[in-house]
């Protein structure tokens, strides 16, 4: 056979596919499974972890520490109880909201332009060859990899989610006249997004033969476009956040404020390909502290309006992912599995805020605004990477207390 | 295309961590295209189900061996574990017929390459999947696996002159479906 008769049939059959059988999801998330164990040390409670969960307790010990030290009488004490009771009151007749903030399909057709690399001495091969000559066909890859140095066993890269926000916000502020101020809100950002699928870029890495030669430079190069659609949908929930936050009024006007945030995201993710589609149920838990600087612009005896502009910090604490494969009509449901996010997740806002106090201690607000979240350059594509600057309503319940 | 690359480590490396949903990400893309590698070697469905699976099992569990040499090293380590399954598969299952090409070493004169420019990659597909289990198995290696006759010896424990003769006999019985396809498509050789 010649030598182009033989690259002509390679070419033809280079990216030859058939629906590939049914098989033992059981059994790979087995193997899957295995390999996390092997990684796990990375996976144990994190130094941060700890951290966070320190300075929550220090942070809510010095606000009603603080608390009690400027309104020692009884009848703010009272409030003070009746505070804590609104605020888990008030998360809980807050559902999520199940309409879905963004639903956004992409369909990637991939026209990758891939590099077919052709060996022209197979000689060469036989140093890269799974299949190498001297040994029987039972070895394992792993024996025939071998002599590949296992340099990657070092490296860590941080695992990301696609992510989307749904969060709330509870946070302790202070009104003109008092010092200290507690707060509940619902954090509602609507933001648009777009899934960027990390699904293409890899797509167009394949290479288009089952051999490969990493001596490119003595190989016959084919370009070809491999086309194939693989179709993501990604929804996200309603964002909401809720949080505890200190408001330390610093003048008539001007006060700062810094606290905690919980934030609960959830989203579904849909990937399709040929017969093969999965979907993925993902719940991501943040932990944020943020600091804000607000300016009080004009107040009456119901209602004020004022500025606020600050920035937040952001770990996630918990994610898990449920995901459902459907391969040939046929449905799986993997067990669900812990998902990380290591890179910290900065954001700065600035907002506009209205107040109704509806009595002395107790008012209601809402605070329209726009934050912005740093690229914290995650792999996967996050809902705050894919639309960083995004609209913000706040709105809530705030808890007043004054020294009187 | 650094960004391609990344992609395709990625891949690799959540699959180490253990990642579910790398998985999906790795079967959505590579199961269909490894499955027709596997197809070559493999024509008994129940067969080829269980290389296909074995093929998936070998490729998480040894993918700390991977090492990304750039793009499209993960199909390419992949679909090189895919023909390691389909060989241990043939040799588990077809072990005589492999056997018998110690000994079927008549060889026959060399036809001409026919044009394959108009046959459509399923045709051609199935015309080599038509093959008889030996001949299949050397033609495969030697032209889809870039192998050398005398390789191709040491892999299916034969002779290397046993290996060409079966090549050439492979050849020819191809040749003679590519020629007829192309007769009965009317087109001119």
């Amino acid at each position: 056979m010649k030598e182009d008769s033989r690259k002509e049939m390679q070419e033809k059959l280079a990216n030859y596919c058939q629906a590939a059988p049914d098989v033992s999801w059981e059994a790979l998330e087995k193997a899957l499974a295995a390999n996390k164990a092997a990684a796990s040390p990375r996976r144990e409670m994190p130094l941060w972890r700890i951290q966070v969960a320190a300075a929550a307790v220090i942070l809510l010990i010095a606000g009603i520490g603080w608390r009690m030290v400027i309104s020692p009488d009884p009848v703010t004490k009272t409030t003070s109880r009746s505070t804590a009771k609104s605020e888990f009151m008030a998360l809980d007749l807050e559902p999520l909201p199940e309409q879905h903030a963004v639903v956004q399909t992409t369909t990637t057709p991939v026209h990758s332009r891939a590099l077919l690399a052709v060996k022209q001495h197979i000689e060469e091969q036989a140093a890269v060859a799974a299949v190498t000559p001297s040994e029987t066909v039972t070895e394992t890859p792993s024996e025939k990899t071998q002599q590949q140095p296992a340099d990657r066993s070092v490296e860590q890269r941080p695992y990301q989610e696609q992510t989307q926000f749904a969060s709330r916000n509870l946070h302790h502020r202070r009104s003109t006249g008092s010092k200290l101020t507690a707060k509940v809100y619902m954090g509602n950002t609507m933001s648009g997004s777009s899934n960027a699928s990390a699904i293409t870029p890899m797509m167009a890495a394949a290479t288009p033969i089952g051999t490969f030669s990493d001596a490119l430079s003595n190989s016959v190069e084919l370009m070809f476009n491999q086309t194939s659609d693989i179709e993501q949908h990604v929804s996200h929930h309603q964002p909401l956040r809720f949080g505890v936050s200190l408001r330390y009024q610093l003048s008539e006007r001007w006060s700062v404020e810094s606290g905690l945030t919980y934030s609960l995201l959830s989203s579904d993710i849909t990937r399709r390909s040929n017969n093969f589609n999965y979907h993925t149920d993902q719940k991501l838990t943040y932990v944020g502290i943020p600091v804000n600087v607000n300016y009080l612009l004009w107040s009456n005896r119901h209602f004020s309006v004022y500025g606020s502009a600050g920035t937040m910090v952001e770990k996630m604490v918990h994610g898990h992912q449920t995901t459902q494969s459907y391969v040939g009509g046929k449905a799986t449901t993997a067990p669900s599995e812990h998902v990380a996010i290591r890179p910290l997740q900065w954001s700065f806002s600035g907002a506009a805020g209205v107040e109704y106090k509806i009595d002395r201690v107790l008012s209601f607000y809402a605070e329209p605004g726009l934050s912005y979240h740093v690229d914290n350059h995650s792999e996967v594509p996050t809902y705050y990477q894919d639309k960083p600057l995004g609209f913000n309503l706040n709105m809530g319940l705030r808890f007043n207390f004054s020294r009187k | 295309m650094e960004q391609r690359n990344n992609q395709e480590e990625s891949l690799a490396l959540r699959l180490r961590d253990g990642d579910s949903q790398a998985l999906r990400d790795f079967y959505a893309l590579y199961a269909d295209y490894l499955t027709g590698v596997c197809a070559r070697y493999i024509t008994d469905d129940e067969d080829l189900k269980d290389v296909v699976q074995d093929t998936l099992l070998q490729i998480i569990s040894h993918i700390r061996d991977f090492t990304y040499r750039g793009n499209g090293s993960l199909r390419a380590w992949a679909s090189r574990i895919a023909v390691n399954e389909s060989l241990k598969n043939l040799k588990r299952q077809h072990f005589d017929e492999l056997a018998r090409l110690c000994w079927d070493v008549a060889s026959e004169p060399e036809e001409d390459d026919p044009p394959l420019k108009n046959i459509p990659p399923e045709v051609l597909h199935q015309m080599i999947r038509e093959l008889p289990t030996g001949y299949r198995t050397v033609f495969n290696l030697y032209v889809f696996e870039d192998k050398s006759h005398q390789e191709i010896a040491d892999i299916l424990g034969i002779k290397r002159d046993t290996s060409c003769s079966q090549f050439c006999r492979a050849k020819n019985m191809l040749a003679k479906k590519i020629i007829a396809y192309n007769q009965s498509k009317q087109i001119p050789r």
